[in-house]
């Protein structure tokens, strides 16, 4: 069994949370701009499915803000600093090595200047954190700390597929992703209400709500 | 030498060092930032004989203190001899009553020592001060040279300098030789320490585990890391990287939040090692420092081989007369300030500041030393493209384990500040690499 302290447990799990977190939502942020270039107030929209308030003034408020101001909440650079604390109290366990990703990916998340033409540099973002995670099944040699940093993805991935309202085969298959996480890491979660949630995936007409109340609480 | 490629190639250097996150944190107005520790890619090249010299001198002088703090904590011979007034040992801020009588792990007090020093222009080194609580800095060095190598290769194939990057086995040795059995920890106060980064990467490369206070726990006499899985493990070196007075809540500060309560308990009974021992601080307090030559020759016979700065002690009737004489002339430093604090140069003291810093001296005369102001070898620093001199000190890391070794590196620290001695990077300084060249240079 490896080691890892119990506050590190935490840490791993809201790692990959947070770093799934930036990288689905600047995937579907370029989706997402793409609509708002023939549809300036589709943001509205945007902000309804990502379930976060709508606090802008229009769309190039809305563009600066989500993207860049750390300190709004739900912005893309909130979000990874919070992967980016979570990930700088792991040196011991994911190394130095791959610790550098994600550095990369903060630097140029912030360095973005121009807003007229920031895609590129995003998508290098999304780049970084893509080479994070395959540094870490690279050299991270504990088994465990792999798989609960894939679990906490797991998690995220289909926590923001259900508020993002994504289609039944798309849930299911984060779903799967998922099951085959719980199965692996040997994380304490609810049992009843992962057996709970798996019903309600399967369910001819998914409830949304239900499930997304059912995967924010199968880990204390 | 040539490094012009060294040079050249400082863009890429620094951008790897960002890479890496090589930052030290520090508080501004209550609030946490992390900085990028500048650094300046010209490396402080050091001679192999000045480092054969060093390296004896270091030798000496670390083995004097660790029998100084055996002594000063059993039997007292130095104090009973009348080689060190036993006031300066008893009102010293870092003597710990509550230590008296513990002997460490393999008689070892100062495992990590780290050693301030300068060059003075007239090519003697003087030791500024000795560190043997928690010196920190050894990383910076550390990870700059391993990204140089990577960034300008040809440097380090036309230059035959000591590779410095065996540290972390320097460290783990040091660790394993005093570990009492079980597995060895980096004990850090959490990430919003300054030297949180130090901690973290010294853990990783030594192979041991990183801890804070909620992960270890004391049970039935032996310390214990918690494992996540519920299981418990036990400890048997501890790496702190805190200060004595928050080690442990139940021996010095209650309100300690940070500590190991009953940490203390567990180290007396000899079921885990301390590194550095607690009540080191007796040892390289700055009044002490004017006895370790005397040490040298009290506890090792040697004459001693490293020059401390000119030093006088306004505790003693002659030395308070030459500092009130010369006192323009002089540093003065209270011994109870670290960092770079407390250091207060007598030109730059207006009549009433100088008046009344007499008067707190003559007051309070253990709490002062006085130094003659060494005029240290400026250093040549690149300043956007134009090469600029700084003052600079050398902190070289000794580790006492089986034996003393000096690491062939060492902590370069530099002002940025044209007119300002101080090096501190809490105070704007910045680092760069050391060089110990493995040939002689004839």
């Amino acid at each position: 069994m490896d080691i890892i302290a119990v506050d590190r447990l935490n840490n791993l799990i809201w790692l990959g949370r947070y770093s799934e977190r930036v990288y689905t939502t600047i995937k579907t942020f370029f989706k997402g701009y793409d609509i708002m270039l023939d549809d300036p107030y589709f943001y509205v929209t945007y902000c309804e499915r990502f379930q976060i308030p709508n606090i802008y003034k229009d769309q190039r408020d809305f563009i600066e803000k989500y993207v860049l101001d750390e300190n709004d909440p739900n912005s893309i650079l909130s979000n990874l600093y919070r992967a980016y604390d979570n990930c700088i109290v792991l040196r011991n366990e994911i190394g130095t090595e791959s610790m550098t990703y994600l550095e990369v990916a903060l630097n140029n998340l912030k360095s973005i200047h121009d807003f007229d033409s920031f895609m590129l540099e995003l998508q290098t973002v999304v780049d970084y954190i893509l080479a994070f995670w395959a540094c870490l099944s690279d050299i991270v040699e504990k088994y465990e700390v792999k798989t609960i940093i894939k679990l906490g993805r797991r998690i995220e991935r289909l926590d923001l597929y259900l508020r993002l309202r994504k289609n039944v085969s798309e849930i299911r298959k984060a779903f799967v992703l998922l099951d085959d996480r719980m199965k692996r890491a040997s994380v304490a979660y609810d049992i009843e209400k992962y057996m709970a949630l798996k019903e309600v995936i399967y369910d001819d007409c998914i409830d949304y709500d239900k499930a997304i109340y059912l995967v924010e609480s199968l880990i204390d | 030498m040539c490094m012009n490629d060294l040079v050249k190639h400082a863009e890429k250097i620094n951008s790897l060092l960002s890479r890496y996150g090589v930052k030290f944190g520090i508080y501004k107005n209550n609030v946490f930032k992390e900085q990028l520790f500048p650094f300046d890619c010209i490396p402080r090249i050091i001679s192999k004989e000045d480092f054969d010299y060093l390296n004896k001198g270091l030798i000496q002088r670390v083995d004097a203190l660790n029998a100084f703090l055996l002594d000063i904590y059993t039997d007292k011979k130095i104090i009973k001899d009348g080689v060190i007034p036993e006031e300066f040992v008893y009102s010293s801020s870092g003597y710990l009553v509550e230590c008296e009588g513990i002997v460490p792990p393999q008689n070892i007090h100062s495992h990590i020592s780290g050693i301030d020093l300068v060059e003075g222009k007239d090519g003697k080194w003087y030791v500024l001060e000795d560190n043997l609580r928690v010196p920190s800095g050894a990383s910076y060095p550390m990870i700059a040279r391993d990204l140089c190598r990577k960034a300008s290769p040809q440097t380090f194939l036309n230059n035959n300098i000591e590779d410095n990057r065996d540290y972390a086995d320097l460290l783990k040795a040091t660790m394993d030789h005093v570990n009492t059995g079980g597995i060895n920890v980096v004990f850090t106060p959490g990430r919003y320490n300054a030297a949180y980064f130090e901690h973290s990467y010294l853990a990783e490369k030594t192979g041991s585990q990183l801890v804070g206070p909620d992960d270890l726990v004391v049970k039935e006499d032996y310390l214990y890391f918690k494992n996540y899985n519920g299981h418990l493990e036990k400890v048997g070196a501890v790496y702190r990287r805190i200060s004595d007075e928050y080690l442990d809540p139940m021996t010095f500060l209650e309100e300690s939040l940070i500590g190991i309560p009953h940490l203390m308990e567990v180290y007396k009974k000899h079921h885990v090692a301390i590194i550095n021992a607690p009540g080191n601080g007796v040892a390289d307090d700055k009044g002490i420092y004017y006895f370790v030559p005397k040490m040298i020759q009290y506890y090792l016979h040697e004459k001693p081989i490293l020059h401390n700065a000119p030093t006088y002690l306004p505790y003693y009737e002659k030395d308070r007369q030459y500092v009130l004489e010369h006192f323009d002339d002089l540093v003065l430093k209270d011994v109870a300030e670290a960092g770079g604090y407390g250091v207060v140069f007598g030109n730059t003291l207006t009549s009433s500041q100088k008046k009344d810093f007499i008067d707190l001296m003559l007051k309070e005369p253990r709490r002062f030393i006085a130094q003659e102001v060494i005029d240290f070898k400026d250093l040549p620093i690149q300043e956007g493209e134009t090469i600029v001199e700084r003052k600079a000190d050398l902190r070289v890391f000794v580790l006492s384990g089986e034996t003393t070794k000096v690491w062939k590196s060492g902590l370069t620290r530099f002002s940025r500040n044209p007119d300002s001695f101080i090096v501190n990077s809490s105070q704007g300084g910045g680092f760069k690499d050391t060089w110990i060249l493995s040939q002689s240079t004839d």
